[in-house]
This record gives C-alpha cells, sequence and structure tokens, in this order.
C-alpha cells in the first residue's frame, strides 16, 4: 500500500512560492516577444509601435502575396524531399548501428550526432564550399543536399533509439516460426520501429521548413524557402504581414512538433 | 533404427573469449520429454539456441530428426521455441500471434482458421483470440507463447524456463498442462530450466548440466538416487557425504571403511578395491533407532539439533569424529527424538550411492 502513497505526496506537493515566481518570471521573458508578435499581426494600424483595432486582413494579403507563395510552395518541396531522402538513409544507418558489427561503427555512430552540434553557419560555409568545389549549381536540388546533410543524423539517433529499446527477442521468435530475414524485418521490425522512424521524419521536416542559415549558403536563384523570403520582406521594417507569416510558420511548427512529443511519449501509438 | 529427434556430437561454444560449451554429447529420443536441468549460467539456453539455429556450434555437430544441420538457419529448421520472455508481437492480435508461423508456410486461410482455433482452445483461450497480448496475465501469455509454437506441429519443441517468470500456484498447474500436452500430441520436448522439481516430474529424461559440461543423462529415478557426481547429488535435493575407501567389492555388494567406520553399499562401476571415493547418502533414507543394529549400516551419534518441517523433522546428528550427519523423519505418532539424545543412525545398503571422489 505505501509506495503508492509516496509516490501520490511526490506528484502532488507544489514548490516553494519564490520557485514558481521564478519559473513564471523565465517563460514571460522567453515568450512575450512572441506573444507581441502574434498579438500585433492582428493590427489594423502598419505601424509595430501602436495598437489600431483587430484585424485579420494582413493574412489575407498574404494569400495574395504571388513570391511568398511561391517561397512557401519551396519550402515545403525542399522539406518533403529531404525528410523522405533523410529518413531512408537515417533508418538504414540506424539499423546497419545496431545489427551490425564493423570497423568504426562506434565512429560512425558519433558522427550521426555531429550535424546537431556543429555551428549552422560552419555547416553552412561548409556545404557552400562543397558545392562550388564538385561543380555542384546551387539550386533548389543543392538546397535539398544540405538539408539532408543536416537532418539525416537526427533521423538515426531517433531510429536508434527506439530500435535499442525493442523488448525481447521479437526477431528471433519470427525466424523461429520461418520467417525469412526479409518478412521478419517487414513484419515484425518495421512496425515496431514506426513511430521513431515517424518521430526521426517529423522531426526532420521542422527542422528543415524552418532552417534559414544553411539555407542561406545553399540556396541558388529561385530557391528562396520562407525563411528567406521573411528575411528579404524585412529590409521594409517589421510589418503586419512579416507578423502573420511568422504567425503561421510558429503554428505549423508547433502543430509538428506536438505530434513529434506525442509519438516519443507514446511508444504504442502507430506501433502497433 | 529411429533416428534421434535431436542429437549433438561433441559440441563445443565459444562467445569471443568465453568458452560456454564443452564438448556436449546429447541424445534426444522422439517423443520424449527431455530437460536440461543446471544453474544459472551453465549453458543450457545456450544449447537450446545450438538447436533453434539461433546460434553455430564452434565446433562438434547438431543433429535433427538424423541429419546434420550446419548453416541450416533458424527459420529453415522444423523446431520451435518458447522463449523465456515469451516473445509475444505486441504489434499483433492474439490470433495473428498464433497464425504467424502457419501464415509463412502459406497454409490456406480457412486452414488457418481452423488450427489457430484448435490450438487456442487447447490451452483455454478461445474466446481471446481477437485481443491484444499486451492484455494478458503472464500465465496467459505463456499459453499464447505455447499454443503459438505448437500449431505448427514441429518435430521438437524447445521451451526456454517457461514457467520461470509465472507464481508457484500457476507453476504448477502449467507443469501439468504441459506435460499433459506433450502426452497427447506426442512432439519432443526439450525443457530447460534450473528448477530441480519441474525437471523431476516432468522428464522422461534429463540432463544434469554444470559449468558447460553434461554431468549425467538418465531417468529422473535414477539422477537422485545413483548420482554421478558430488555436483549431481547436490543440485538435485540435499545429501550427506562421508569419504571412503573400497575395501571389497563382492556379489553386488562393496564394503567401503570411511573415518565413521565399515559400510555395505551397492556397487557401482568404476570403483575397485583401494579406490577413494565419496559415500552419498539421503536424509530420508536413514532413520533412527535407540540401538545399533547389524542387519543395516549404523552410526552412533547424538542429537544435536531438532528442525520440525511440518510432515518431517530433520535432525542433525553429531557423529563421535565431530561430523554432523543430516536425517530426516517422518512425523508418526511414534516417539520423537530430543536435542541430546544418543541415537544410532541406520540405512539400508542400498540407499547409499558411491561417488568419485
Ligand atoms: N552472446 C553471448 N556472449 C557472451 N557470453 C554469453 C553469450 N550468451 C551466453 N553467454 C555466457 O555463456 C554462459 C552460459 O549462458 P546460458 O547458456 O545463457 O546459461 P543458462 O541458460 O544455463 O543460464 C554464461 O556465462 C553467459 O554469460
Ligand atoms: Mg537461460
Amino acid at each position: 500500500m505505501w509506495p503508492s502513497r509516496v509516490i501520490e505526496m511526490r506528484e502532488e506537493k507544489p514548490g516553494p512560492i519564490w520557485l514558481r515566481l521564478y519559473a513564471l518570471t523565465v517563460y514571460l521573458f522567453l515568450y512575450t516577444p512572441i506573444l507581441v508578435l502574434i498579438l500585433f499581426s492582428f493590427n489594423k494600424s502598419r505601424r509595430n509601435s501602436s495598437w489600431g483595432g483587430f484585424t485579420t486582413s494582413w493574412y489575407a494579403t498574404l494569400w495574395h502575396n504571388e513570391s511568398l507563395m511561391r517561397a512557401l510552395a519551396n519550402s515545403l518541396k525542399v522539406a518533403c524531399l529531404a525528410t523522405l531522402i533523410s529518413t531512408v538513409i537515417g533508418t538504414m544507418a540506424a539499423l546497419a548501428l545496431s545489427r551490425y558489427q564493423f570497423r568504426g561503427r562506434e565512429t560512425v555512430g558519433s558522427l550521426a550526432y555531429l550535424p546537431m552540434m556543429v555551428p549552422e553557419i560552419v555547416m553552412g560555409i561548409a556545404l557552400l564550399t562543397f558545392f562550388i568545389k564538385m561543380g555542384i549549381q546551387l539550386s533548389i536540388v543543392s538546397v535539398i543536399l544540405a538539408h539532408v546533410a543536416f537532418s539525416v543524423g537526427y533521423v538515426t539517433v531517433t531510429v536508434r533509439t527506439r530500435l535499442a529499446g525493442l523488448a525481447g527477442n521479437l526477431e528471433e521468435a519470427a525466424a523461429d516460426l520461418g520467417a525469412t530475414p526479409m518478412e521478419t524485418f517487414w513484419l515484425v521490425t518495421f512496425p515496431r520501429i514506426l513511430p521513431g522512424i515517424m518521430s526521426g521524419a517529423l522531426l526532420a521536416f521542422t527542422l528543415s521548413f524552418d532552417d534559414f542559415v544553411i539555407t542561406f549558403f545553399t540556396a541558388g536563384i529561385g530557391a528562396t524557402t520562407l525563411p528567406l523570403k521573411i528575411y528579404s520582406m524585412l529590409k521594409f521594417g517589421v510589418t503586419p504581414e512579416v507578423n502573420a507569416i511568422s504567425t503561421i510558420m510558429l503554428a505549423f511548427t508547433v502543430c509538428l512538433l506536438a505530434l513529434w512529443s506525442r509519438l516519443e511519449s507514446d511508444p504504442k501509438s502507430l506501433g502497433r | 533404427m529411429d533416428p534421434y529427434a535431436v542429437e549433438l556430437l561433441r559440441v563445443s561454444k565459444s562467445y569471443k573469449s568465453y568458452q560456454a560449451l564443452f564438448g556436449i554429447d546429447l541424445q534426444i529420443r522422439k517423443g520424449e520429454f527431455f530437460s536440461l536441468l543446471g544453474p544459472s549460467g551453465c549453458g543450457k539456453t545456450t544449447t537450446l539456441r545450438l538447436i533453434a539455429g539461433f546460434e553455430e556450434p564452434s565446433s562438434g555437430e547438431v543433429c535433427i530428426d538424423g541429419k546434420p544441420v550446419a548453416g541450416l538457419p533458424a527459420y529453415r529448421r522444423n523446431v520451435n521455441t518458447v522463449f523465456q520472455s515469451y516473445s509475444l508481437f505486441p504489434h499483433l492480435s492474439i490470433f495473428e500471434n498464433v497464425a504467424f508461423g502457419l501464415r509463412r508456410s502459406k497454409v490456406a486461410e480457412h486452414e488457418i482458421t481452423r488450427r489457430v482455433g484448435e490450438a487456442l482452445a487447447m490451452v483455454q483461450l478461445s474466446e481471446k483470440s481477437r485481443g491484444r497480448t499486451t492484455e494478458l496475465s503472464g500465465g496467459q501469455q505463456q499459453r499464447v507463447a505455447l499454443a503459438r509454437a505448437l500449431v505448427n506441429q514441429p518435430a521438437v519443441l524447445l521451451l526456454d524456463e517457461p514457467m520461470a517468470a509465472l507464481d508457484s500456484k500457476l507453476r504448477k498447474e502449467m507443469r501439468s498442462e504441459l506435460k499433459r500436452l506433450q502426452k497427447s500430441l506426442g512432439i519432443t520436448f526439450v525443457l530447460v530450466t534450473h528448477d530441480q522439481e519441474e525437471a523431476l516430474t516432468l522428464s522422461d529424461r534429463l540432463a544434469v548440466m554444470n559449468q558447460g559440461r553434461v554431468e549425467q543423462v538418465c531417468e529422473p529415478r535414477e539422477v537422485y538416487e545413483r548420482p554421478a557426481s558430488r555436483f549431481v547429488a547436490e543440485f538435485i535435493g540435499t545429501a550427506n557425504f562421508l569419504p571412503v575407501k573400497v575395501l571389497e567389492v563382492s556379489n553386488g555388494r562393496t564394503r567401503v571403511e570411511g573415518e565413521e567406520g565399515q559400510f555395505w553399499v551397492v556397487s557401482r562401476a568404476g570403483f575397485g578395491v583401494g579406490d577413494s571415493a565419496e559415500l552419498s547418502l539421503r536424509p530420508e533414507r536413514m532413520w533412527l533407532g535407540k540401538e545399533s543394529d547389524p542387519l543395516h549400516n549404523s552410526l552412533q551419534g547424538v542429537v544435536s539439533e531438532t528442525i520440525f518441517m511440518g510432515p518431517v523433522t530433520r535432525y542433525l546428528v553429531r557423529l563421535a569424529n565431530g561430523h554432523l550427519l543430516l536425517t530426516e523423519k517422518q512425523n508418526l505418532e511414534e516417539e520423537a527424538f530430543q536435542t541430546g539424545d544418543s541415537v544410532c543412525v541406520h540405512w539400508d545398503a542400498d540407499s547409499g550411492a558411491l561417488l568419485p571422489r
């Protein structure tokens, strides 16, 4: 009986008042700018300094801004393709890393973390240099390649974690019942790691969709993505349109991350 | 002659620097309930995995149904395994778990429905077939694992400590169910266990393993009454050991002498006059009396401790040389002995066993 009471107590005991005030301050500091941005995307006045009443007309203007819509289309194209490619490569890498013993396995395994550590600007310059040296035209293709390069590691790490957490010898059980290695993969391994793959893919998509620095270095003419477009719009100041498109991006990203955290926290979702 | 269901010939297995098995020889007969019994870490699971095909021996040969299976992958061997952790597929329904093997061998749909139904009925889980394995209790998962393996009608069923995770009441029920299934299906069962009671009650024959070697292969009664080594005698039940020397061998009887005196014991191959040996005595095969009895082996001593255990009482008897002898006596309506009583311990010649020293 009593162990459950101990847990209850731990869960229900609130922190001291100063700790709660401190947490509140931190959150206010972090989120006030974002809240202001969202608020001013509904501002009737063009100036960001004063409130002129509520309107949703800026969102309608966005819809008719052709170059902005083109940038959005580019962003979606890049994010989808980069996600697809990095998910396939990343999943295969994770399988190889956890299934096979080979020389340099540890090194390759830690290299997967590298793109997460390397400063984005360094990664951007390195990729730019690489594309120029290799004679690859800067275009939407180079952007996709660059995005694959930085997101593949995230997929590998996520899928690897999932593979490591697979309970028992399910694959041996499948083989024992007469499943060939191929059948075992598609009938047992794949369904079990699918949540990991999905969560890796979502992460890759979010990172690609939001990326500015690396895209800035590797995009050619006609490959302007949404973040690049927003940046160029800033030349005319922080207009309500910029606030509006930023709000949409924010909402979109938050949705993706919410989906991702659901996949991560609930091992059974989609895995059934 | 009919080939053995499973045969291991001088099989050794090394993992990197660690040698887990040393030249195992085993012949498992068709339709027999065979157990591999031994303490944890002695190589039982490894042996089972060699038969299933999850590992290849480092040297030696594994034969199934008389044919060598070297290089034959697990999915091509006609054996099925009940894993220690059950390893049910959590993303499939109970029905699909059981149907998994049949689908791999392309059995027709209506046949699958029928056979899965029968298999689930056999383990009393018919009404659960559409449910999920995660909703089952440990005992029920165990039954699904059993049905999933048996539905394929394998030549051999391998079971790796299938009852280790169950509570003791459920374990006893499962035990009799296993025995009943094995008898009615006539499939060869190879059971891995560290539970001597389980091995003794279930097996037709068993192999006692220790540190990667097989110590003895025989029937349960023999392993208890004629253990091949001190390890076997101690692992299965309890025993007293007296160091002795062989004095005389005649008419199937052997006379030995130890520090405590001279005793008669049933002769055993391999023990000649002058050999050193150990005499193993089971506590319940000895009885206590007041006076010495020339018709039986006997020893004088003093009761130094009594332990009441319900149906029996255990007596620790201190001998003249200071050694302690453990004896057991049924609690019938006759006199019991008290600590400090002078007693005589008796046993028949065929109650002792000679062991190599
Ligand atoms: N894959 C492995 N790699 C290294 N050592 C192993 C491996 N599998 C088993 N062993 C070792 O081999 C010995 C026998 O193991 P096992 O067959 O599982 O014993 P049991 O089933 O009798 O408890 C143990 O000491 C164990 O640590
Ligand atoms: Mg084991």
